[in-house]
Order: structure tokens, then sequence, then C-alpha cells
């Protein structure tokens, strides 16, 4: 069931007291008027008693009290409840996405998605809390106010008071949609100016290094002036709304003192009902200003509510709930049997008729050009991609029977881009073992050869990598993300071109050290750089989405293919230099 | 910079940020005049309403004049109209006047900020961050048009309403107005109580907030690794945690203006109870009128408007003064800067490149160069090699005069640095970066950054950096449009790019950063070909941590903890059996059996 109603179902009945507390609120304010009005009845009568107009001084001050009474409980109850569809919103959006195929982070910006936990979320509250409370207050102050006024005089006089509000109601629709439109724009620029200047800013090493800001300086002014320009319109047509409808208003007021004020010259009305209606007339100015607004909330609220809920209508993936499996049924060798893939399905083949098997404790390793589908096998081998039954099997079983939870719990991998949190080096290693303990980190640590560069950490391994990790080095980065993959000790261990910003004398180690110390693990190594495949059980040359050569190093070599080609580029270059 | 000198910059402006952004509007003292005049006739008319009431309801009802001319119920509903419509005028035209003159300041504001920004020099850039910078030319700026367009002029309208209150109330009935203002204690008391609480909450929810957007946001882009490491569960815990948090500040917050708003509508009744009580003794003892009583119960709801408005743009304020502090500390630095105008030499480099015993630190006296000395001739291919943190890529960034050397003369064609112009200098050394940056626009506005060059050149820097394979590949070739940073490019091809970018600009010295590390074998080996051909006609300087790249170079350094160890072609090198053919060794090693 989607979030929204899930949530009505539980807390909507809070809008009942709500909603009559509000009801019972807007009456009583109505009803200050009208005290007020008795008072000065009294004051201006003949021989007036103090204890009437105490009397009526002590229903003003209740009334007041009442207000506050029943406002305080409203506002509770609706905007309260706002608030907690909020948060429950924003959490249930975070859930959703989780469950979501990494196919779907693919093709949407981090920032448009943020876009729906901050506006989108935002949005609803706005429409189910303030909105639904304007729109309210004004029906019921507006519905009290007139049938108040009605009591107060004749029909004659509020019918001729009333006339220009239509005016006013019509110009408060029509300027307010002058009004939203010119605010987009503004907001549009704002985020555009925003996201330019952040460019800028990040880019300024390239524009130094080309002594080129002095122009990127200049091409920032059109964009400047069109960000005042369209500030100034949008105050120009803001700034129409309240004189309008004070002129509108205006007219309002003549009639009253024109035609009021000779009523009660004749005596046909009491001074303290012209009072009263006087003031009912300015209460009645509020709601009116309002409409504009509550119809923008309520526009974009129902907007932003289509498209989360275009989110939460996303399948999930399929066995995302589900999860336990024993490790054991799913350690063992790994089998791959004529597998085809593409991504949607019906597109073009990324991997053709790929099969090998792959024996636990061994190791192999996938070499290739880039966009050879290396990288999209592995997303197969981790469940990221759905593939069809008999393809891939792990210990025997198919991979579309191991929930991907299970499956992945056995899995240590090192992606290409290795993605850390912007807390501490010691909480990323951890990241895979919650409450893993120091030693644990540091023998991590030493595996991935990352203690070499400790002396450099100001807080040793409590230093914050930064966002992203951007106050470590690619190398570094690397190195942290090999130690989180180490840490749990996985059955299988995969590594995606994890080395590349590595200088060599530390790649040998880290290889060394996987050596000896991870005996026994299963391990896919997918690299450019040959010399970390060299002892590998059997090695895949893959290009174009096939595996055009297969074979232990020396058997590569005697077969004398792409595989031998690109060695002896590489070694050629080593070799050369070494001398030999 | 020291922090003796950022002590001393701040110390040369003293005025307080807020009498700056006031002085920012001395420019427009007409407008602004205008505009002032424009506000005081709106809050007039808004002071003459009641009292027109009361003379109608004074005079025409109670005492029974009789009416004539303007003196009539519709005389005086006419000038209540006129009043009004006045009043709705000049409000008007002060909106539409001080908007004009706020987005020209924010503007000029903003373009300042941005101009002082991108003339940075790389130590400030380092030092302040660019996120940080980036928050005061966007948001903070924005704060200030808050404060501009909605605090400055209704905080004067709100003096001066309060002031034209008091004194209207005053002289009408003094007495009656003591009344009135007694409740003025009970208001200052509550505002400070719950405003202070409810300032500190609104913190706290924004901090909150703050975190709960920025864990959002970390778990979007690292789904990826969340999802195969399988912490969906312990992410969400956490952020479930965060939500709550925050939840329960939000609450607070409703209960608190569920009580405040409200408790000011129940003071300004009992105010008004009170006036009640005390006009029967007015009425009855003859010495006050009723509509001078009604006029009052008005004034007094007008009175406590402008009070809560104060109270409600205390943020506001309080917000924009920090922002105006943050922006004012980027702009008052001044060696924050750097002019790259300066420089008296100026012309076509022809690549001679020599440090002479350079020593440079980028803190303290934790020395990334060590006495570095060594030359480069025109047209000569030197290579740097070593460790990570070595030192080599501090060499470039010295060369291209980013950083200032502490000790030793670094000269460009025999000529010391800080004779070059910047400007020259840097226009003839490109550097291939290894953090590869692309801006958002055409893939041939990617290649220019803003020099004119033609679309024959820019194919041409395409062909030779080997990138033309794949661009012409793309639907609309070099006009194809590049999205946040290039994203839809794979790392190889955005390092291609650089290299055509720093290809097209034709310098005299290239600089190759470590630029082949994401290019696959097959096309580095074509690269390379292409490398020696640019190279012939112009200095280059080689940066590797591989080594194969190099060994054709004239020279080669060997680099280790800041120091130069040792030089000389591959050969010489290799015959030294130094540092060098370790390096070599340990590489070929991985390699070859």
């Amino acid at each position: 069931m989607e979030p929204l109603r899930r949530f009505f179902r539980k807390y909507g009945w809070r809008y009942i007291p709500g909603v009559i507390f509000l009801a019972l609120s807007s009456w009583i304010q109505t009803l200050g008027p009208m005290a007020l009005g008795n008072a000065i009845d009294l004051l201006e009568g003949e021989d007036p008693q103090l204890e009437a107009v105490f009397t009526q001084a002590g229903w003003i001050v209740l009334i007041a009290l009442g207000t506050f009474v029943t406002r305080f409980i409203w506002r509770h109850y609706i905007i309260g409840n706002a608030r907690n569809l909020e948060v429950s919103l924003r959490e249930d959006l975070f859930a959703k996405l989780q469950s979501l195929p990494v196919s779907f982070f693919n093709e949407h910006k981090t920032g448009d998605l943020m876009a729906y936990a901050i506006n989108d979320v935002g949005a609803v509250r706005m429409t189910f809390g303030p909105a639904t409370s304007m729109m309210l207050t004004g029906v019921g102050v507006g519905t009290f106010t007139v049938l108040s006024m009605g009591v107060a005089v004749p029909a004659k006089l509020m019918i001729w008071a009333l006339l220009p509000l239509p005016v006013a109601i019509a110009a408060v629709y029509f300027i307010g949609k002058q009004v939203r439109r010119r605010f987009t724009r503004v907001q549009e620029l704002f985020s555009a100016i925003s996201g330019r200047i952040q460019e800028s800013i990040s880019g300024m090493r390239t524009l130094k290094a080309f002594a080129r800001e002095e122009e990127e300086i200049d091409a920032f002014a059109p964009q400047n002036e069109e960000m005042q320009n369209a500030n100034i319109q949008l105050a120009d047509v803001s700034s129409l709304l309240n004189p309008i409808i004070q002129v509108i208003f205006g007219i309002s007021f003549l009639t009253t003192l024109g035609l009021g004020g000779n009523m009660v010259y004749r005596g046909e009305i009491s001074l303290g009902d012209f009072v009263a209606f006087h003031s009912y007339l300015t209460m009645i100015m509020s709601p009116i200003i309002s409409i504009g607004r509550i119809i923008n909330l309520l526009q974009r609220g129902m907007a932003s509510y289509k498209r989360l809920n275009a989110i939460f209508e996303l399948p999930s993936i399929p066995d995302f709930e589900s999860g336990e499996m024993p490790a054991q049924d799913i350690d063992g060798a790994i089998q791959v049997r004529n597998l085809h893939f593409s991504y949607s399905g019906t597109g073009p083949e990324v991997l053709s008729d790929i099969s090998f098997t792959l024996e636990k404790g061994k190791v192999l390793g996938i070499v290739g050009p880039i966009g050879s589908g290396k990288s999209t096998l592995i997303s197969v081998l981790t469940k990221e991609y759905p593939v069809e039954e008999g393809q891939v099997f792990f210990g025997g079983k198919d991979i579309r029977a191991i929930p991907a939870k299970a499956l992945r719990e056995t899995i240590g991998i090192v992606p290409q881009d290795s993605f850390l949190f912007g807390c501490s080096i010691e909480e990323n290693i951890q990241f895979y073992q919650p409450g893993a303990t120091h030693e644990d980190v540091l023998q991590a640590a030493h595996l991935s050869g990352l203690d070499r560069d400790l002396a450099q950490f100001p807080q040793g391994w409590k230093t914050i990598v930064g966002e992203r990790g951007s106050h470590l080095s690619g190398g570094q980065n690397q190195r942290v993300a090999i130690a989180r993959a180490l840490i749990r000790k996985p059955s299988l261990l995969i590594l995606d071109d994890c080395l590349s910003a590595v200088d060599t004398g530390t790649e040998a180690a880290i290889l060394e050290n996987l050596k000896t110390q991870m005996e026994g693990t299963t391990a896919i190594i997918i690299t450019h750089r040959l010399s970390a495949v060299l002892s590998a059980d059997e090695i895949l040359y893959m290009d174009e989405g096939r595996i055009t050569e297969r074979g232990t190093h020396a058997q590569l070599m005697e077969l004398d293919g792409d595989y031998a080609k690109l060695y002896r580029q590489q070694s050629n270059q080593e070799g050369e230099e070494a001398g030999i | 910079m020291s922090t003796k000198a950022a002590k001393r910059a701040k110390t040369a402006f003293k005025d307080h940020s807020s009498v700056r952004m006031v002085r920012l509007l001395l420019p427009y003292k007409w407008p602004m005049m205008l505009c002032f005049i424009c506000v005081i006739l709106a809050s007039l008319t808004e002071l003459i309403k009641p009292y027109v009431m009361e003379i109608l309801v004074d005079d025409l009802l109670v005492a029974g004049v009789e009416p004539h001319g303007l003196y009539s119920f519709w005389g005086l509903g006419f000038i209540y109209f006129l009043v009004v419509a006045i009043g709705a005028l000049t409000a008007m035209a002060q909106v539409r006047i001080l908007s004009r003159v706020v987005q020209k300041v924010l503007a000029s504001l903003r373009k300042k900020t941005f101009t002082k920004i991108m003339r940075m020099s790389l130590p400030a850039l380092d030092r302040y961050g660019s996120g940080r910078l980036i928050t005061r030319a966007t948001n903070d700026v924005e704060a200030l048009n808050e404060f501009y367009s909605d605090v400055l002029v209704n905080l004067f309208r709100d003096v001066f309403m309060l002031v034209g209150i008091v004194i209207i109330m005053l002289s009408m009935d003094a007495k009656l107005a003591l009344v009135g203002f007694s409740a003025v204690p009970l208001i200052l008391l509550v505002t400070l109580l719950v405003k202070k609480r409810l300032r500190r909450n609104f913190q706290e929810m924004k901090a909150l907030i703050a975190r709960i957007n920025a864990f959002f946001a970390e778990n979007i882009a690292g789904n990826r690794v969340i999802a195969l490491f399988n912490r969906q569960i312990n992410k969400l815990k956490e952020f479930r945690a965060l939500n709550q948090a925050y939840f329960r500040t939000t609450m607070i917050q409703v209960t608190m203006n569920s009580i405040m708003r409200p408790i000011m509508e129940v003071i300004n009744s009992l105010a008004i109870a009170l006036l009640v009580v005390y006009g029967f003794y007015g009425v009855t003892g003859d010495w006050l009128k009723v509509g001078v009583l009604y006029a009052f119960t008005t004034y007094i709801k007008q009175f406590f408007e402008p009070i809560n408005d104060l109270a409600d743009k205390y943020n506001t304020v309080q917000s924009a003064l920090v922002s105006a502090d943050r922006i004012y500390e980027i702009l008052d630095q001044e060696d924050m800067t750097e002019d790259i105008m300066r420089g008296s030499h100026t012309g076509h480099v022809k690549g001679s490149i020599t440090f002479d015993h350079v020593w440079f630190a980028y803190q303290g006296e934790d020395w990334v160069l060590r006495d570095v000395s060594f030359t480069i001739q025109p047209g000569q291919k030197a290579a740097f090699v070593g460790a990570t943190g070595a030192g080599k890529t501090t060499i470039i960034s010295l060369i291209s005069k980013f950083y200032t050397p502490q000790k030793g003369r670094i000269f460009v064609d025999g000529v010391p640095l800080e004779e070059w112009r910047t400007l020259d200098l840097r226009r003839e050394v490109s550097v291939v970066l290894q953090d590869v940056f692309l801006f958002s626009g055409s893939l041939a506005d990617n290649i220019r950054i803003h020099a004119p060059l033609t679309e024959q050149q820019i194919q041409e820097a395409l062909e030779l950096s080997m990138a033309d394979a794949f661009v012409s590949a793309l639907p609309q070739g070099m006009h194809t449009e590049l999205s946040e940073r290039g994203s839809t490019l794979s790392t190889g091809q955005r390092q291609l790019l650089c290299f055509a970018r720093a290809i097209a600009h034709d310098p005299a010295i290239l600089v190759l950063d470590e630029a082949t590390a994401h290019i696959d074998t097959q096309t580095e080996k074509l690269i390379q070909t292409s490398i020696l051909r640019i190279a012939e006609k112009r200095t280059a300087i080689f940066i590797a941590h591989r080594l194969s790249t190099i060994r054709n170079c004239d020279t080669i350094y060997v680099m280790q903890r800041g120091e130069i160890i040792e030089s000389g072609t591959h050969e010489e090198l290799m015959e030294r059996k130094g540092q060098y053919y370790t390096l070599i060794k340990t590489q070929h090693s991985l390699v070859g059996d």
C-alpha cells in the first residue's frame, strides 16, 4: 500500500479533533467584535452600569482565552500531524530508495533524487499542514463572520459592503498566478546561478591553469543580471497584491461608513453594531489575501505527491525483504554457463556466451579493453542485475534461488569507484563488519597496505576522510576500500580494477599480502595491469562481451593472441627500461 | 597566510557588518529617500484611518453634529477611501523602488564575491575549501536578499509606526494611552522567554535537517556500496535516529509557535478589556469620548503588530548578519587574491626552466621540496619519477606560479619567475592533470575554456590526442553537451579530452601529470606516439608512476622526500644501479619473469 494512504489510515483520525477545534476557534474569534460592540453600546447608552461593562470586558478576555486554547489544540493535531507525515514520508522514501535496483541510480542524478527528499516531502507537509489549516480557517472565519454580520446589521448594509469582495477574490487569484509563475522563474534562475558558481569554483584549478578566470568572471555577468531582473519582475507583480486588496476593501469601508453611518444616525442600528460590523470587515480580509497562497501550496503539494508516488510505485528488487540462507550453501565453486546478458533484456548484448568455472580457493583474472563487459560480469555475479535461470550457479545453486542479501554476505568487493563515507578511516573499514575490533581494523589496513600511509593521517585511523573520501589521495581511497572488503574475511573476494591509483611498489606489496594471508579465498581480479593476474589460476581475456581467450598466463602466452600482445606491450616497456 | 596577517586584515575594517550593509545602499540615496518617504506616507495612512473613524463616531454619531459637505458620512467614507488608496499606492511604490535598489546591490555583491573568489590564489583556495566558497557566493548572498527586501524597510516602518502610535495615543488621551501601554512589559517578557528558546530550537532544527540531507545524499551516491555490503538495515536505522531527533525538534517548534502567536492576542485582548473598563470611568466622568475609545482599540492592535514583527525579524537579521560577516571576511582579505596581470616581463615563453636551490613548504617547515636545482632547456623532455608524495606535482605548481617558494629562485627563459606576467606564463604552460575537470557546456567549449579557438584547431587537437575516435562517434560530435562534470563520459575518455584541451592551447611547456593512468594500454600506446610528435616543438615534462612512459626523456629526475636524488638519461641511470634501477626492477619483476 502506498505510504500516504498507510499514514492516513494510522494517523488520519487526528484531523477529526483538529477540524472540530479549528471550527470552534473560528467561531469564538468572531465573537470578539460583538463583545466590543456591546461594550460600546453600554458606554454610549444612558447611565452605563459598571457591572455590565465589567461583564463585557470579561467576555473579551474569555474569548481571547478560548481562542488561545482551541487554537493550541487544533495546531497540535493538524500542524503536528503534518510534521509527523513529513518525517514518516522521508523515512519511507529512504527505505524505498534502498530497495531499488542499481539501474535506477544510474538513470537518476543524486541532486534530482535529493529534490524528492527535500522539496517534495516538504511540499506535501505544507499541503497537509499549513495549507489545510489556512483553508479551513479561511472557510470557518469567513462563514462565521458573515453570519455574525447578518446578526449585527440589516442585510442591505451587508450586501452593499460585501459586494466588492468577489472582485478581490478574483484579483488574488489572477495576481497570485502571475506571482507563482515569476517566483518559479526566480527559483530556476537561482538554482542555475548556484550551479554555475559551484562549477566555476570547483573547476577553478583548471581555469587558473589556463589563466582564463577573467573570462569566466565576464561570462557570469549576463546570468547575474538576468537573476536581478527576474527578481525585480517578481517584486513588481507581487507588490500589486496587497494594494489592490486594500483598495477594493477601501470601497467596502466607504460603503460601510457612508451607508452604515447614516443608519446609525437614523437609529436603524446601534453604534455598537456599526463598530462590530467594521471589525468584521477587517477580519474577513486576511483569509481572502491568503487564498493565493493556499492555491499555490495545494498545487505544489499535489504535484509533489504525484512525483513521490511515482517513486513509491516502482518495483523493488524481488527478494529485497527475504535474505536468510546458510553461507555454506553458497560457498563453493562458481559456475557460469552460456551466460547472455543485456541491460534492458531486449537491448544489445553486453555479455555473450560467457562460460567458466571458478573452483573454491582459486583465483580468476579478467582482463580486456575498456567496455568489454568485465564490470558487468561482476554486477551479474553480485546480483545487481537479474539473469535468466540456468546461467549462473554458486555452490551448485542457481543464483536466482539465492537471496541477494545472503549472497552478498559472502562476498567482499572492491568496486572501481571505491566510494567512502564521510566518517573516519576506521569507521569506513568497519563498515562491512560493524563491531569489528581495532585489531581487526589494523589487520585489514595492513593487508591492504594502508598502514604505510598512517603517518600521513593527522588523526591516525580516526582521521575523517571527507565527503566521498576527498581528504585522501586516490590511492589511499582505494586501499581503504580494499581494507573494507577484507575485514570480514569473505569467501569470495572481487577486486574490480581497484589498484589503478596505487603505485607499483605498493601494488606488489598488496598482492603479496593477499596471496600469503588470504590463502584459500576465492578471488576474481579485474585489471588493466597484467602484473596483478600473472599467477591467477585462470585468466579470461574479454573483448566486446565475449571471452576471446582463456587459460593460465603461460597458456595464453603460448596462444600468442591478444593477451600475449598486451603482455608484450606492457612488459616491453618495463623490460626495455630494465635493460633486458 | 599567517593568523597574524588575518587579524590585521580584519582590524583594518572596524565597521560592523550591519553598518556596511546599510552603506551599500548609499549610492542609491535618492531612490532610498523616495522609498522612505513612501514608507512614511503609508504608515501615516495607517495612523489616520482610526482617526477618521473617531471623528465619525464622536462628532457625527455621539455629539450629533449636523452632517454637511465632506463632514458627512459619505464624505468621511470618501476621505477614508482616499487614505486607503494613498496608503496602497505608496506601499506599492515603496516595494517597487526598493526591489530595484536591492536587486542591484545584491547583483553587484554577488559579482564582487564571485570575482574575488575567482581571483583567489591557490593557497587561499586550499585554505577555504571550495564548498565554503560556493556557499558564500550563493546562499550567503541570498540570505542578504531577505534582509534587504523584507526586513530593512519593514524595520523602518515598524519603528515609525510604533513611535507614531505612541504619539497619537498620548496626544488623544494620555491616561488612556498609559492604560493601553501597560501590556508592553508583559509582551516583552513573553517575547524574551519564548523567542529565545524558539530560536535555539530552530537552529537545532536547521542543523539536523542539514545532517539529514547530507546523510540522504551520501546514501544515494553510495547506494551501490551499501547494497553490495548489505548495509541497508544499518543505514536505515541510522537514518531513523536522525529523523526522529529532527521530529522532536519540529514538535517543540509547533508547540511553541502554538503558544507564541495566540498568547500575543490574549495580551492584546487583555489590554482592550482594560481600556473598556477604564473607558467606563472616562465616559461616565465625561472626560472621554466613545470614538476615542474605539480608535484606541484599533491602535492597540496596530501597536502589537510591529512588536510581534520585530521579534520575528530578529532571526532574519541574525542570519543575515552572519552571512554578511562571512562575505566580508572574504571580500576584506587583501592577500588572498593574485593579480595575474602583475609582472613586468611579457611575451612568449621559449621554454627553458631553471630551479635554483628551491625550498618549498605548503605549511611551516614541512618541506615538500628541499634544495631542488635543475635546468631544462627549451624543447627538452624531462621526467620526474618517485613515490607518491615525493614532490613531483609541487614542482609543476611552482612553475605555474601557483605557489611561491620560501627559499631559492625559479627562472623561465632566464627571467626570474616573479618578473613574469602570470597571465603570459600560465597560458604557455599546459598541464594535463590527474584530476580531470570538465565543465557543463559543449565538448568544444570544454576544450576552448574561453580561448578564441576555431573548430579547425579543436578538431586538430582532438585528432592529436586520439580523442577524435570517440568524439566523432557522438551524435553531435564536438558540439555534444556534457553533463555534470562530464559524467556521461568514461574516465579514460575524459582524460583524452583533457589531453586535447592542453594541446589545443598550443603551449610552450606541456606537462603531463600521470595523464595516462586511466587509459587502457592500447590507447596509451597510440597517445605515446602523438605525445612525441607534439612534444617535438616544445618543452615537455612528464610525471609518472609508471616508468614505461618516460624512457625516451632527455633527463629523468628521481625524487625522494622532496629531493632530487638522481638524474640523467634512462641509460645513465640504469648503469648507475641506484634508486631508479631499483624502481625499474620492482616494476619489471611484477610483469616479467
